[in-house]
């Protein structure tokens, strides 16, 4: 098995010392800014982008999908239907780009990063320092 | 002392407990004619809807040509307005669509082209519909376990 080595660029604690968070901006299409570096916990169990409270869902309501596009979450404990906007993401290090938030069409919600958004990143998620890095692989 | 009671009658001082019941119900309509019915479950299936969907989603279309219908959201009306237009969308295929006030307000290259127009176009909007056609699909994902209490 070949042997990487990565090198961390920047890393941030975790939230209350055990949940990954990375800081997010997020900003609507026409590109007022909703959320500015904003700690957020990191799920890896939610296969979407990003999770959004209602209350936060609602700064994005001018960029929604149709009811019948957005997107269902198959569950434990059944099918959980959601609404999905469109929003601009921007991660520290990174790029910004167009991404689909969600928010239970039903219940308050909450804010989360989800494994969607995950994919095109480096990370280390470290227990024994309770922080979150972005990493790059240093070849030898 | 205020005594107030509850549905069946019951005492509870000053205190009524609140209890919201959420009930999902079978409707069974009697003397809907065979013609209708086999036309709503043909159309349903059309649009890739369960019957309850496509009896929903025509109840909130009819809803939208009611003037006097004050329960509508912006977002109910501009889903509505969506769902009428569908058929009619497909030709816009690989555009972005723009829907606010009910109306289809343009196609666009991208959805942030549509969404700069709506500041110009309805300013005033609170919500609205911005789709990719064709490309846009309704996805079912996988939610485990952690964070899923809402």
């Amino acid at each position: 098995m070949a042997r990487r080595l990565f090198e961390s660029l920047e890393c941030w604690p975790n939230l209350d010392g055990n949940r990954p968070t990375l800081p997010v901006t997020l900003s609507t299409l026409d590109g007022q800014r909703v959320v500015h570096e904003q700690p957020m916990p990191i799920d890896t169990g939610f296969a979407g982008a990003m999770l959004l409270s209602r209350e936060a869902f609602i700064h994005f309501e001018r960029a929604e999908l149709p009811e019948s596009e957005s997107r269902i979450y198959r569950t434990l404990i059944g099918p959980v239907p959601m609404r999905t906007a469109r929003a601009l993401l921007k991660l520290p290090l990174a790029d910004e780009t167009e991404i689909l938030v969600d928010t239970p069409k039903y219940g308050a919600g909450k804010s989360l990063i989800g494994l969607r958004l995950l994919g095109g990143i480096e990370l280390l998620l470290s227990g024994q320092r309770a922080e979150t890095c972005f990493v790059i692989s240093s070849h030898p | 002392m205020t005594v107030k009671r509850d549905v069946a009658g019951k005492v509870y001082g000053s205190r009524v407990p609140l209890v919201t019941k959420v009930i999902l119900v079978t409707l069974v309509i009697r003397g809907l004619d065979e013609k209708t019915k086999r036309s709503l479950r043909a159309e349903a299936i059309r649009r890739g809807l369960r019957l309850a969907q496509a009896v929903k989603e025509a109840f909130q279309l009819w809803r939208s040509y009611d003037q006097d219908a004050q329960t509508l959201s912006e977002r109910d009306v501009n889903n509505a307005a969506y769902d009428a237009l569908r058929q009619e969308l497909e030709k816009y295929a690989g555009k972005t669509i723009l829907i606010a006030g009910g109306r289809l307000l343009g196609t666009y290259e991208n959805p942030r082209s549509a969404a700069m127009d709506l500041r110009l176009k309805a300013p005033e909007a609170r919500h609205a519909i911005v789709t990719a056609i064709g490309k846009d699909k309704r996805e079912e994902l996988e939610w485990l376990g952690g964070s899923l209490n809402l």
